[in-house]
């Protein structure tokens, strides 16, 4: 637990792949998703992951979050290696250093709002900061919604719910997996700018997983994936570089 | 739809499979329950037609409801019509025999002179002939410890005629074992000692033995016994007529008539009569099993709702490719009735596996039945448990069907959001359960208020009474209680839970998720409810019953144990008649014998009692006697109620009732007392039963004043209440035995030990196996939670893997699981076990209150403890393998959208 709380850096950490590779299925049947992938995601960056379906974004993801054992390569959050990690120290770097926001919500239907995003910390025995929570809660516009349950609140308002959640435990890295997929043009840009807002002034590292151009455009970074192989980088992406790049990889 | 409904049950087999264990081993219960009312009915018959050997005609006498009455034995020559060629009368008689290692009062009969109407064949020797032979059943030579040739005092009562005022005699003779037998097959009266008809015919006049169960007659060969019967029968009613209108004269015929039929035709008339007490164990044992099944199908009810609620997209895919609303409900239906079937097939198979398992079992360990070698299988017994499984899982079906035929087609199309299940319960049910909750409760008050006025009832029908309202308003007060479970069950887990929830994140989550279907746990909670209900009513009637009859035993019986000298106590005198010269000599326990006996570990006070022979005049008579002398402190340890020696004070004589009667003194009738020396006390008489332990009590002071140094004639006992009480009496026997006092001086042993054990221990085992029967009920309960624990965790998937995705470890996750399985089965069990208790001591009033309107309520704090640790704990367990599940749940799973 020490080596993984660290209170006091409030700023995020970069995330590193190396030679990293993952495979399905067994014989004949296997299936590779990552083909020796290096990247790197700097430290307070907001950086996007994008590519065709089946290009191995989502694998990439639960990679470097610790959700999943790869056949090879190595991930390093900061300087700590996550790769060969036990299950349970695994878990606990997920509920310390990681947050995530999902395409879904996926908010505990059973809880209210409060009690969601303060899962991860009552998860871990942490008693609550109550200045982010109260900071995220105004920024985040979810004050008159705490006492509701997920099934009483809007896509947008479970969006913003989850992101606080992310942010709450002051995580070291931020993974949103296509965090506007179930959204409107209007939440989607509201959830995007809070993302930005958590990079621009708490510092964090953010790491999204998209395949809409638009929310793309919000990232300071875009790394490109086909094939289970980094295809591409764009810094400081806009719309027609982020088309332009995607148009690339589709002839390919 | 059959197609469909296969491959969907192939897909859930895991989760069916839960249910369908559930079925199987209510269908076993009912199984075994019919195969065992089988086998005891084919065994009753089997002993019923083995004790009439192999005769050919059996004579009885019925009357018109079936009922055997007994024969005059005097009548027994009437069947020896023309074409009988021999006949015999199995009366039974009582005889006191004195091996080297013990004297036992056993039962005894004739040995019939025809070999082919001999109902316990010689295994050994030779039939008894003359007057001095015996003949002895195998087993009871072992216990006498007597052979083939050994001699054996057999002593056997000379009952003294009904008018005559003398005590019954005892008249003893030697007799040599001339053969042994095999056990005895008759069911009236299995004998264990055979005597030649000469010497049976003699002691039978003693005994005044005058009537038999029976005869049954052997035919000469070529005789018809079809012709012969109606010969036979109008012959012995004859003879029997005459007989009882020279007893009784004036007294009208006996309603009941002579039959004559054949052996295998008795047996079979005599069977419906026999299986009485049966029928009661039987239709006992189905209700057990009855409340199996219901709790079985609460379990399946539960599963298949949840299989609904998995597949609603499923479904909905049905109907949008245009299944209709029947086609999708009978889907349903056909695979709740396809696991019925097969469930019930299972639990019968398993039934009659356990059946004959236990059918061979009690062969061998008492090969003195007559067990039918293996289980039969009539229609009933096959046809009845696998129709009750099949509609239970059926009725089980209905309400999950009619919910599949809601879902609406375009649930197929939109995202599923996990709906919020709909809050169980609407006003109808409210209405309903407040109603049955409140003719129950009225029924119940009905029942303990006639009980309590009707003290005396006891004897006439109308004890049954309230006995029926009190059980009828208990199961509609239940009934009720079960169909608002809905309204009440889920407070209560909210209550409890608010406590639960600071113990950590684990504890919260899981007491969040009891909470968050609240039809599901009220379903699962229920069924575990039902059964701990009925258990906790058992245990708690069972220990209340027995501290209530134990008050009453300390009334009737309040001494345990005495050890008393045997002497004729009493000789009547004329009171004008001074009497010069005592005829009575009082035997006295020897001291050390005394101090032996009281040292016995089983022992936990005694008193010792001196008696001298007196004389008591009275107004009228007077008498010589022994009287006894009592220390009221010390007897007041050793009696269990001392209200027999209330009435003892300074000046007071206690006097049998009999003797009372007999010497026609009155209470408070002044007595002069004169002991041997001369001295002499005048006291007041109280007549009070002395429960057989003398006639003449008096208190110790006023007995040294008539006998300074009178002898040790009576100790008393009481023993240790958690002590064996057979094991104490056969040790004080050995120490009275190894005294080595003549005959005349040998005290004999009294009290109501071992009666009172036989009492608990009848109560004990009656609650045992009732208990145990019930706890079925419980174990199907339990796969219930288990069942729910694996439902919610399969539909919980993506929930637990996001929680694994946030930081929940494996063990939380675990522990997550336990908690929700202890939760709810604490719930169901605690509030099981209010009911329960509340149940049993309002039935514990009714039954006794008709008898003596006065109740000890109480509680087997053990017993209900293991209940509630034992639902705990096996909810704890049934957590296990859903827990694991959760913690194998791989946490990339949480991102993935699709998979639902």
């Amino acid at each position: 637990m020490l080596t993984c709380v660290e209170p006091s850096t409030n700023t995020g950490q970069s995330i590193r792949a190396i030679a990293l590779a993952k495979t399905y299925g067994q014989g004949d049947a296997a299936v590779a998703a990552l083909r020796g992938v290096d990247v790197e995601f700097p430290a307070g960056r907001f950086s996007a992951i994008m590519g065709p379906s089946g290009s191995g974004k989502s694998t990439l993801m639960h990679l470097l979050a610790g959700l999943d054992q790869p056949k090879a390569g190595q991930v390093f959050l900061g300087d700590r290696e996550l790769t060969g990690l036990s299950d349970n120290d695994l878990t606990r770097l997920r509920r310390d250093r990681i947050g995530f926001v999902f395409q879904s919500y996926n908010l505990l239907p059973m809880f209210t709002a409060r009690q969601n995003i303060m899962l991860p910390l009552r998860l871990a025995g942490r008693a609550p900061d109550l200045d982010l929570f109260d900071r995220l809660v105004s920024d985040l516009g979810l004050a008159q919604r705490l006492e509701h349950r997920p099934s009483q609140l809007s896509g947008g308002q479970q969006q913003r719910v989850a992101i606080a959640r992310a942010l709450i435990t002051r995580p070291a890295v931020v993974f949103a997996d296509e965090p506007t997929g179930n959204l409107d043009r209007r939440s989607s840009v509201e959830v995007l700018a809070l993302l930005r807002l958590a990079v621009d002034q708490l510092g964090q590292t953010v790491v999204m997983v998209t395949h809409d151009p638009t929310a793309a455009t919000w990232a300071d970074q875009v790394v490109l994936l086909a094939d289970g192989q980094i295809a591409g980088r764009l810094d400081q992406p806009d719309p027609t570089t982020v088309l332009a790049a995607l148009d690339r990889l589709g002839r390919n | 739809m059959l197609r469909y409904s296969l491959a969907t049950m192939a897909r859930s087999g895991g989760r069916l499979a839960a249910g369908g264990v559930a079925v199987a081993i209510a269908t076993a219960f009912i199984t075994i329950a019919l195969l065992g009312n089988n086998v005891v009915s084919r065994t009753i018959l089997n002993s019923l037609s083995a004790q009439y050997a192999q005769a050919d005609l059996v004579v009885l006498r019925q009357t018109p409801q079936g009922w055997i009455e007994y024969l005059p034995l005097s009548a027994q020559a009437a069947a020896q019509v023309p074409g009988v060629a021999a006949n015999h009368a199995p009366y039974q008689l009582w005889l006191e025999l004195a091996g080297p290692s013990r004297r036992e009062l056993l039962s005894a009969s004739v040995m019939a002179a025809d070999p082919a109407l001999v109902s316990a064949p010689l295994v050994l020797g030779q039939a008894p002939r003359g007057d001095r032979q015996i003949v002895l059943a195998a087993d009871t030579a072992d216990r006498l410890s007597l052979g083939l040739g050994d001699t054996v005092e057999v002593c056997h009562a000379v009952v003294a005629p009904p008018q005559a005022e003398q005590p019954d005699q005892t008249s003893c003779q030697d007799f040599q074992v001339s053969g042994l037998t095999a056990t005895d097959q008759s069911l009236t009266g299995p004998a264990s000692v055979f005597l030649s008809p000469a010497v049976g015919a003699a002691i039978a006049a003693d005994e005044r033995v005058q009537d038999a169960p029976w005869f049954s007659l052997r035919l000469a060969p070529g005789a018809d016994p079809a012709a012969l019967a109606d010969t036979v029968a109008a012959a012995v009613a004859r003879a029997v007529d005459q007989i009882e209108a020279d007893q009784k004269p004036g007294a009208g015929p006996s309603d009941a008539v002579i039959t004559v039929m054949t052996p295998d035709q008795a047996a079979t008339q005599m069977l419906d009569k026999q299986l009485g007490d049966q029928r009661v164990l039987t239709g006992l044992l189905l209700a057990f099993a009855a409340i199996a099944l219901l709790v079985a199908s609460l379990v399946i009810a539960n599963t298949f709702q949840v299989l609904i609620a998995q597949r609603t997209r499923q479904l909905a895919l049905l109907r949008c490719v245009g299944a209709d609303p029947g086609q999708v409900a009978g889907s349903v239906l056909l695979e709740a009735g396809l696991t019925g079937l097969i469930s019930s097939a299972a639990g019968f198979g398993l039934g009659c596996a356990i059946g004959q398992g236990a059918l061979a079992l009690a062969g061998r360990i008492n090969p003195q039945l007559q067990l039918p070698a293996g289980i039969e299988l009539t229609p009933v017994t096959w046809v009845a448990p696998l129709l009750a499984g099949l509609l239970v899982t059926l009725a089980a079906g209905l309400a999950p069907a009619r919910l599949a035929t809601r879902v609406p087609p375009v649930a197929a199309l939109g995202p599923l959001q996990p709906a919020d299940p709909a809050r169980p319960g609407g006003r109808g049910r409210l209405i309903w359960s407040v109603a049955l909750v409140l003719v129950g409760a009225v029924g119940l008050g009905v029942a303990l208020a006639t009980s309590q006025t009707t003290p005396q009832a006891a004897s006439t029908g109308r004890y049954f009474a309230p006995l029926l309202t009190g059980l009828a308003g208990a199961a509609v007060f239940l009934v009720g209680l079960l169909l608002g479970a809905c309204f009440w069950l889920p407070q209560l887990v909210a209550g409890l839970g608010r406590g639960l929830e600071r113990t950590g994140p684990g504890a919260r989550l899981a007491v969040a998720n009891t909470r968050r279907n609240p039809g599901r746990t009220t379903a699962t909670a229920t069924a575990l409810l039902v059964g701990v209900v009925l258990v906790a009513a058992m245990s708690t009637g069972a220990a209340s019953l027995k501290r209530s009859i134990n008050g009453l035993l300390d009334q009737e019986m309040p001494l345990d144990l005495a050890l008393m000298t045997s002497s004729p106590s009493f000789v009547s005198s004329d009171p004008d008649q001074p009497i010069d010269q005592f005829e009575l000599t009082v035997p006295s326990i020897p001291a050390g014998l005394a101090q032996r006996v009281a040292a016995l570990d089983g022992l936990v006070a005694s008193a010792s009692l001196p008696g001298t022979a007196v004389s008591l005049a009275g107004a009228s008579r007077a008498a010589q006697l022994v009287l006894l002398g009592v220390d009221p402190l010390a007897a007041g340890a050793v009696l269990r109620d001392s209200a027999m020696l209330s009435g003892l004070a300074g000046d007071t004589v206690l006097i049998a009732p009999w003797l009372a009667r007999q010497q026609d003194w009155q209470e408070g009738e002044r007595l002069t007392v004169r002991g041997t020396n001369g001295d002499q006390l005048e006291l007041r008489a109280q007549v009070v039963s002395l429960n057989g332990l003398g006639t003449a009590l008096v208190s110790l002071d006023n007995l040294t004043q008539l006998a300074p140094a009178a002898p040790t004639s009576q100790l008393w006992f009481r023993l240790a209440d958690q002590g064996d009480p057979t094991a104490t009496l056969d040790d004080i026997r050995r120490l009275v035995d190894d005294a080595g006092l003549d005959s005349a001086d040998q005290p004999t042993l009294d009290g109501s030990a071992v009666e009172r054990a036989r009492y608990d221990q009848l109560l004990d085992t009656v609650a045992a196996i009732a208990i145990g029967l019930l706890a079925v009920a419980i174990v199907i309960a339990l796969i219930g939670v288990a069942n729910t624990l694996s439902l919610a965790v399969i539909e919980r998937r993506r929930e637990s893997a996001l929680l694994r995705a946030l930081g929940l470890t494996r063990g939380q996750a675990r522990w997550m699981l336990t908690v929700e399985g202890i939760f709810m089965a604490a719930v169901a069990a605690v509030s099981g076990v209010v009911v329960g208790v509340g149940l049993a001591w309002i039935g514990v009033g009714v039954i006794l209150g008709t008898a003596r309107g006065q109740t000890l309520l109480t509680i087997d704090p053990l017993q209900l403890g293991l209940t509630v640790a034992g639902a705990i704990l096996a909810g704890a367990l049934a957590s296990i393998l859903p827990g694991a599940s959760v913690a194998r749940t791989p946490p990339a799973q949480a991102l993935t959208t699709d998979q639902l």
